[in-house]
């Protein structure tokens, strides 16, 4: 099995974002950071949904 | 001799922090056990609303350094994507409304995010790849 570069890099960068949402996260229950409200976390979510939506739609290839 | 004395300190430094490591985790649990249902609830949404969205930028710009896999991202990670987003926005919804428990937030929605973070780790995003 070859690792390549890429893949380290994306592993590494991928632990590390990780144990920063976990650091964040543990803010949050030690009262240090605010608890988003539903309202907010709803929007979040949609937000994330229209980017997922805008990535698909570059791929789509146009009606002839 | 003066490498043992550092193997020593080093092993020193490392109990040390591995004790404050414990002690803060035992905060943070102490600490939870305080939170209201809701508020675990909109922690364990909001983490796992973090999470998918930076694996999804990450895989986003992987995908652009590694256009072979475009195939697979388009058919079948996005689509991932796709439902885990909308499995974590009903499971809010139903969370919001006070029908379910922080745990089963967590059960609803994990294996969905499990399965786009095991897409990624087919493609090589993350090691322990098919290659």
């Amino acid at each position: 099995m070859i690792i390549t570069a890429a893949e380290i890099i994306a592993t590494v960068k991928f632990l590390l974002t990780t144990a920063k949402n976990l650091w964040e996260t543990g803010r949050k229950i030690l009262g240090k950071d605010a608890i988003p409200e539903w309202d907010t976390i709803l929007g979040d979510i949609q937000k994330s949904q229209a980017a997922v939506e805008e990535e698909k739609k570059k791929y789509e290839t146009p009606p002839e | 001799m003066r490498n043992k004395l550092l193997v020593k300190k080093l092993l020193i430094i490392l109990t040390v922090a591995l004790m404050l490591f414990l002690v803060s985790c035992a905060n943070v649990q102490e600490k939870w056990n305080t939170l209201t249902p809701d508020e675990q609830a909109r922690i364990v949404v909001d983490g796992i609303r973090v999470q998918l969205d930076t694996t999804f930028s990450q895989g986003k710009d992987y995908i652009a350094a590694n256009p072979q896999y475009k195939d697979v991202w388009v058919k079948s990670i996005l689509p991932g994507f796709e439902t885990a987003y909308a499995v974590l926005y009903n499971t809010a919804l139903l969370a919001s409304s006070g029908n379910i428990s922080p745990a089963e937030v967590y059960a609803r929605v994990q294996p969905s995010v499990d399965s786009v973070i095991g897409l990624l780790v087919q493609i090589g995003m993350l090691k322990g790849g098919i290659k």
